[in-house]
């Protein structure tokens, strides 16, 4: 769905997915022989990140390492959640808990070492804060359990970052970025909320704000949003609201 | 520091002192050692109680916090201060590694204390290992020297590169003495290196003086894991702080089992893969291995490469300028020369 959403990213969303495959099976023997499947889901945050750097200008070979680190980012962390808490009996389940931990973390280093290598360091401090903060939270959430809304939040760190870094790369600080961060902050919301399984109409003011912060937008092309919140729209059954901040329902 | 050094003296003094005590090894840079420890306290005063708490718990059950010591030292050869934060950003990078490790081995112990997995579970241990790696990443950007932060980026990959290799091995009896050097210098030897190239690029060492010390941080790294590795097969639990025959238990190959390959008959060999093929391997059949062991001279001759690492290491000594750190490093080789005879 997402590589179809916007047929001119595709070639840039493959190459990212490609490289991600490259690196994984050349480094994991027990890949070698197998298929690996990196699910579509991961290709959402540098889908944003593209977009919004596509929103403020269309030069952007930065946006394109930093979109590859937010795919090796999502992968990351979708591995380190899905381990078990206790070891089992059985030897399977046990080795490929040992593989997701080592893969998560040769993704994690992979991401520092990209900075590094492509000159990204003025995003290290940024990405490292996203990194502790998601951790901390699943951390809260794994022992208390009652921690509102965990999952949530980390989907709207995600998204939150994911706009405003790709905007931030594409800008280099020239233009004001804060309604592309807050537009990533609540649609980050509606994605945690969705793949949650929760209703999305309790939501429904993070849909304003994502449709006001689009209206609030001081660039000409605001398309690539657009057909995020559209085709976001269609699935959930909402329509386009009519926004001002005064409206917005809390 | 002096809690942490009751703790772990029993380790410190197996790894490091047949000839010389590691107070004596440290003496110049004890003060910043502890300063280490201090920065790791005050830098998570403020987080949440729960990773606050467990990471001192980390901190508190000791370890010899050779890496930052190395960087430490490795600081003198330059003019500028404030290597404390990169020390104590390298020790969290091991602590990481050590964190996630404990889930993989499924080790119920550390430094003689519970792991951090069984009190709290794998999630928390790994998400807790996923934090502080960012939290290392946050401390040695505020250097702002590109070069240091791709040197750590490196280390850490390679020694996710290097656990990989073992686990891909585990089980595994045909392995190459190559095989296992590759491995090791990927999983401990990089950031033992990394350590000495930091602490030197920090206070502005000459570039040729990182190089130099970086090479002999390889050498000592390499020697460093060949010795453990001998340890897990031959010294009991009190003298080592930790699960003896941790490796052979979980199928791991290390180097003075590959020599046993190389060097036993079908009888011995048979014996020993019988044992090493179980789900779990009792205490008799520990002892097996180990007098199998030293029949074959097998730990001899993995003392021998430990040794050639030693004369390697010193050999860069050599080019290095004159001054009393450079004796405190031969100090440190020679702490691995012809160790084991005196375990065995």
């Amino acid at each position: 769905m997402l590589k179809k959403l916007m047929p001119d990213i595709m070639p840039e969303l493959m190459n990212i997915e490609a490289k991600t495959h490259h690196f994984l099976k050349s480094n994991i023997r027990m890949l070698q022989n197998q298929k690996l499947t990196i699910g579509q889901e991961h290709l959402w945050l540098p889908l944003l990140c593209i977009c919004s750097a596509k929103t403020i200008r269309n030069s952007y070979t930065k946006t394109l390492k930093l979109a590859e680190i937010f795919h090796l980012l999502s992968y990351a962390t979708q591995l380190h959640c899905s381990l078990p808490d206790k070891n089992n009996n059985d030897k399977t389940d046990n080795l490929d808990m040992k593989y997701n931990i080592l893969t998560g973390d040769l993704l994690y280093s992979r991401i520092y070492y990209n900075i590094c290598k492509h000159g990204l360091q003025q995003y290290l401090m940024p990405l490292s804060t996203l990194i502790s903060r998601l951790h901390e939270s699943f951390i809260l959430h794994d022992s208390y359990g009652w921690y509102y809304g965990y999952e949530i939040k980390a989907y709207a760190l995600l998204g939150e970052s994911a706009c405003f870094l790709g905007a931030y790369s594409a800008s280099e600080g020239h233009c004001r970025l804060q309604a592309i961060k807050e537009y990533g902050y609540h649609l980050g919301i509606l994605q945690g909320a969705y793949h949650t399984g929760k209703n999305i109409a309790e939501y429904y003011s993070s849909w304003q704000y994502c449709w006001y912060n689009l209206e609030e937008l001081m660039v000409s092309d605001k398309h690539y949003f657009e057909i995020i919140l559209n085709e976001l729209g269609a699935k959930w059954r909402i329509e386009k609201p009519f926004v001002t901040r005064e409206c917005i329902v809390l | 520091m002096e809690n942490r050094e009751t703790i772990c003296n029993k380790r410190v003094y197996c790894i490091m002192t047949p000839k010389i005590h590691i107070n004596e090894l440290f003496v110049d840079i004890a003060q910043e050692l502890e300063e280490v420890d201090k920065y790791l306290n005050g830098y998570f005063i403020k987080d949440e109680d729960l990773i606050k708490n467990s990471f001192i718990y980390l901190l508190n059950a000791g370890g010899k916090r050779l890496r930052p010591a190395f960087a430490l030292l490795a600081s003198r050869y330059g003019d500028k201060k404030g290597c404390v934060p990169v020390a104590a950003a390298i020790e969290l990078v091991h602590m990481v590694s050590l964190i996630h490790d404990d889930v993989i081995d499924a080790a119920d112990l550390r430094r003689g204390k519970p792991t951090i997995h069984v009190l709290s579970g794998n999630k928390f241990s790994v998400h807790l290992g996923d934090y502080l790696f960012a939290q290392a990443l946050a401390i040695i950007d505020e250097y702002q020297q590109p070069e240091l932060s791709a040197k750590l980026a490196y280390a850490s990959m390679e020694m996710c590169r290097g656990e990989i290799e073992q686990l891909s091995r585990e089980k595994s009896f045909q392995q190459s003495i190559k095989n296992y050097l590759y491995r090791i210098n990927k999983k401990t030897a990089v950031l033992i290196k990394m350590s000495f190239e930091a602490g030197a690029l920090v206070s502005g060492a000459r570039p040729d003086i990182v190089s130099l010390l970086g090479n002999y941080g390889h050498n000592i790294g390499m020697a460093f894991q060949i010795t453990d590795d001998i340890l897990d097969c031959m010294a009991d639990e009190d003298t080592l702080g930790k699960t003896v025959g941790n490796d052979i238990n979980n199928g791991i190959l290390t180097l003075p089992l590959i020599y046993f390959f190389k060097l036993a008959d079908r009888v011995a060999t048979n014996k020993v893969k019988n044992i090493l093929s179980k789900e779990s391997i009792s205490k008799d059949e520990s002892s097996i291995i180990k007098e199998l062991l030293i029949e074959t001279q097998a730990l001899e001759y993995s003392q021998m490469m430990v040794n050639q690492y030693v004369l390697k290491a010193l050999r860069q000594l050599d080019k290095l300028p004159e001054n009393r750190i450079k004796l405190t490093f031969r100090q440190i080789a020679n702490a691995f020369y012809n160790y084991h005879e005196e375990v065995v």
